[in-house]
């Protein structure tokens, strides 16, 4: 049986990695498959991401100028904007999971179907990136917050 | 010793019972066993728990956020809304007492010579005031587009009146 070792919690890939197939074909097949999903599964989360944290811009900019305006208080801007601290730390947890898969597919790509796995990879960083870039704006946004 | 017809039963019989018992996922089972699980969803079952990632919780925690901030703005903008036609319609209602006080006072101006136009320009009135009636609290965008197309037809007929 050909197989490998998972890492507890992660991404479908990692998961799918622990899998047991009889063949090498089947192993590395499967592999590709997990990969190109995963692939496409981050590039999705980033995509939301992203909206979530436009949004999120938008309405602190509502906020901002409501409170500028003394229409709220300094307590209602904040309490408003706890959902918006929760959706960084999920975008946080998935970067972190995109940035596992995008490594352990990236240290695959030396074996079988090598080739296939390595344009995962890319694609896996590059949501990734895409993540920490929607991080980072809505995080920029949340710091005009009065504390 | 058994007969051929005996110990293709006894084969039928243990391909029944493979079908009826779940032999767990793939990985754990071999050809037959795997040709068995079609029928018990064990795969189903175990490609669901793999999908059952962490990824893919925050993927679907970031979904369902995305997906009420879409319903709020949706609820925001149908305020908006509601809140812009209200204004529209308040402008027409204030639009028709002007348009009354403004024909009352050019009749009086004008006296007799002016009485044919000035009926007509009643009816005109009178239609807009009736067609504002028919809209009632919550008028589609065409019926406060047309009460508003009535109502500048109104003016213009008013200040040609006032300029005879």
């Amino acid at each position: 049986m050909l197989g490998g070792v998972a890492g507890a919690g992660s991404g479908y890939y990692i998961a799918t990695r622990n899998q047991q197939f009889a063949t090498r074909e089947q192993a590395a097949q499967a592999r590709i498959d997990a990969a190109r999903k995963e692939a496409d599964d981050l590039s999705r989360t980033a995509e939301v991401a992203n909206r979530v944290a436009r949004e999120n811009k938008a309405q602190l900019d509502t906020l901002d100028e409501r409170y500028k305006r003394s229409q709220i208080t300094a307590e209602q801007y904040k309490a408003q904007t706890v959902a918006m601290r929760e959706d960084a730390q999920t975008m946080k947890r998935a970067s972190e999971e995109a940035g596992k898969a995008a490594n352990q597919m990236a240290a695959d790509s030396a074996g079988a179907g090598g080739g296939a796995i390595r344009d995962q990879a890319v694609r896996a960083a590059q949501a990734k990136r895409n993540i920490d870039t929607a991080v980072a704006e809505l995080e920029a946004a949340l710091s005009r917050v009065p504390s | 010793m058994i007969s051929a017809r005996k110990a293709a039963l006894a084969f039928a019989a243990s391909l029944a019972l493979q079908g009826c018992a779940d032999p767990g996922p793939a990985k754990e089972r071999g050809f037959f066993g795997g040709m068995g699980a079609m029928m018990t969803g064990g795969d189903e079952r175990q490609a669901a728990k793999l999908e059952n990632t962490a990824a893919s919780e925050q993927r679907r925690a970031l979904e369902a956020r995305a997906e009420a901030q879409a319903a709020a703005s949706r609820q925001q903008q149908s305020e908006r809304d509601l809140a812009a036609a209200k204004a529209r319609l308040d402008a027409i209602d204030a639009d028709i007492a002007r348009q009354r006080q403004a024909l009352a006072r050019l009749r009086a101006q004008r006296g007799e010579a002016g009485r044919a136009e000035a009926e007509r320009l009643r009816r005109e009135s009178d239609d807009l005031a009736r067609a504002r009636a028919r809209a009632g609290s919550q008028p589609s965008a065409e019926e406060l587009q047309s009460l508003e197309r009535l109502s500048r037809a109104l003016d213009e007929s008013l200040r040609r009146y006032g300029q005879n």
